[in-house]
């Protein structure tokens, strides 16, 4: 049953769907209590008691008010293009969901581990623009027209700021890969090795950005209850609003997780010493979800001049700097290395296969001495990997020497293992080491005189 | 030269106001709540507090209204309309005391007047209707109130009683 679902196509198939939908059905239902909780939220802040009628404390108002939604009458205003009408709220419900297919919710409990999964995010979270685009353009009426302008040239503005923001964390990381960037938080501090401390103020300018980008107060003049009517959705009623409004909170949801993977270590536990697990992931998520529901209590509404000189004027040229600055603080590797995190050590076929042919007729001591430090057959050898493996020349060598000198025989094995010694000596960076015993091992044996033992070897061996 | 103001400049780049203003976001999200939990739960009223009218009677079930007409008289809304013929037993009583809730305006005035204490405003403002109809107050209707609410108008009337 496991190698169906594992090995056929159309397993695969079945089981990438059916996680697809499993996703997505948890998605929905966290939604409608996400926006349960951001009012209640808003209300506790305004000392109200927000919805507390329907179920226990009220928790099944966003059900209530789905299932209100969904009977009411679709109302299509006349001129209007039916076509981009419908397909704009279907275009603004379905984009934040599939963004959630690259979202790692635990160490590999990621739908679709794309290796540029940043890229991705950002191509789909330009296409959201024409939702509402074409949502305004769509209803044939002056000011949801006009909203859907504004909106747009809201979400385009600060688009470019997040991207620079992201951009430093990837220049951090050294990969485009969602779950490679959690990793690099992976350190020894717990919540100190996260990227909020080495990248601190790019987590507010991010924090902002989002509210900007998903239309939240203080930046919500394209719907600005309190003074227009809805921006873009004016003409929208019955279902195809809710999937706006459904499709707005599955952005919000988004860019909190997004938050929470960037700069707050994705599932990680903030203690070294707890388990690690998708309830940090939960955790943090709601901790960010409640600073939007927050903020959106605390703060008055920006101008529209003011919206775009803070994007254009102040976040812009601040993020810009800060990939600078990161770039440089990368590329020198100071403060400990914690903005050079990247990890590109890879293990080179050669050096492995010499390991295996020079270890494998060996006593376990010998072989557990040479075993210990993987880091030899990787093109990134430690440095003190290297002495079990020059001593181990050394002694060889001297073997060897001495039966070329007392005109013994040398068995095939033997010169083999010989051969293998000698290629791991180099992977271990004997050429390239810069510790005294490099130096020494340098002095005792020149390459020039190792080839030539290594050739009068097998020219002894193969007689 | 325009000088530039660096205080206002560096509270402007650390987002002092928006932590102050999340600060304050967070101290009230902690306070008790404001609001009430309406039909369950309802404010305190003051002894004074001027709802739905009711005509009272005396502990020996007599009415207490002896028709004077100053309630009528008084009522600034012209909300009240009373007619009046002397009994059987040759006491002066209304045939007719009508309240038009539509119009009244709550003033109290009626109660004011009243040298019997017979017209007063209760404490039930949850009285509200689904047709005008049934807010044009009759006699019987308002006789009906004072037996309902007779407790707490007394007890209010009692308590405010040093006041008037």
């Amino acid at each position: 049953m496991a190698e169906f679902f594992t090995q056929t196509n159309t397993g695969i198939a079945l089981l990438t769907l059916g996680q697809a939908l499993l996703v997505t059905v948890m998605l929905l239902v966290s939604m409608a209590f996400l926006l349960y909780a951001d009012r209640k939220v808003w209300a506790a802040v305004q000392m109200r008691r927000g919805p507390n009628v329907v179920g226990i404390f009220g928790l099944l108002q966003s059900f209530a008010d789905f299932l209100k939604y969904i009977l009411k009458e679709i109302v299509v205003p006349a001129g209007a293009d039916r076509t981009v009408f419908f397909l704009a709220p279907i275009a603004a419900f379905t984009l934040p969901l599939i963004l959630w297919a690259v979202m790692p919710f635990n160490d590999g409990w990621v739908l679709a581990d794309l290796n540029v999964a940043i890229l991705y995010i950002f191509a789909i979270s330009s296409l959201e623009v024409y939702g509402v685009i074409m949502g305004g353009w769509a209803s044939n009426s002056k000011y949801p027209f006009l909203g859907s302008l504004r909106s747009a040239a809201q979400m385009i503005s600060y688009e470019v700021s997040i991207g620079l923001i992201l951009v430093g964390v990837i220049l951090s990381t050294g990969s485009l890969n969602l779950s490679q960037i959690v990793h690099a938080q992976d350190g020894g501090w717990g919540l100190f090795s996260w990227y909020w401390l080495p990248h601190f103020p790019m987590v507010f300018l991010f924090f902002i950005s989002a509210l900007a980008e998903t239309n939240r107060p203080p930046f919500d003049l394209p719907e600005a209850e309190s003074e227009l009517v809805a921006g873009y959705q004016v003409e929208y009623s019955s279902t195809p609003f809710l999937l706006f409004m459904i499709g707005e909170y599955t952005a919000i949801v988004f860019l909190c997780a997004l938050m929470v993977i960037l700069f707050f270590g994705g599932w990680l536990s903030p203690l070294p010493f707890l388990p690690d697990g998708i309830l940090w992931m939960m955790i943090k998520m709601l901790v960010i979800f409640f600073l939007f529901a927050l903020v959106k209590a605390v703060v008055p509404r920006y101008r529209y001049d003011q919206l775009m000189r803070l994007g254009w004027k102040v976040f812009l040229p601040f993020s810009l700097a800060w990939v600078v600055l990161v770039a440089f603080l990368a590329h020198f590797g100071l403060f400990g290395g914690a903005y050079a995190r990247w990890d590109d050590t890879t293990i080179l076929p050669e050096c492995a296969e010499a390991r295996a042919d020079f270890v494998a007729p060996l006593g376990t001591d010998d072989r557990a001495a040479l075993l210990e430090d993987d880091s030899v057959i990787t093109n990134r050898p430690a440095p003190g990997a290297f002495v079990p493996v020059a001593d181990a020349y050394d002694g060889a060598a001297e073997a060897m020497e001495r039966a070329l000198a007392g005109g013994w025989a040398i068995p095939q094995e033997a010169a083999a293992r010989f051969a293998a010694l000698d290629t791991l000596v180099l992977c271990a960076g004997a050429g390239s080491g810069t510790t005294p015993r490099h130096d020494e091992f340098r002095a005792a044996h020149p390459a020039p005189a190792r080839d030539a033992l290594l050739n009068r070897v097998l020219e002894r061996a193969a007689r | 030269m325009t000088q530039i103001d660096y205080a206002r400049a560096g509270r402007y780049f650390l987002l002092a106001d928006f932590f102050k203003g999340l600060g304050l976001g967070l101290k009230y999200f902690f306070k008790p709540k404001a609001t009430l939990n309406y039909p369950h739960e309802k404010g305190p009223l003051s002894p004074r507090f001027r709802g739905e009218h009711a005509l009272r009677r005396y502990p020996n079930g007599e009415e207490r209204c002896i028709a004077c007409k100053l309630c009528e008289a008084i009522c600034p809304a012209q909300a009240i309309t009373i007619d009046a013929e002397p009994r059987s037993d040759g006491s002066r009583r209304t045939t007719r005391y009508d309240i038009d809730m539509t119009k009244c305006i709550y003033c109290g005035f009626c109660q004011e007047a009243c040298p019997v204490d017979a017209i007063v405003e209760g404490p039930n403002f949850e009285f509200s209707t689904e047709t005008r109809e049934e807010l044009y107050y009759d006699k019987t209707k308002l006789l009906e109130n004072g037996e309902r609410w007779e407790a707490e108008i007394a007890r209010n009337l009692e308590i405010d009683a040093p006041y008037r």
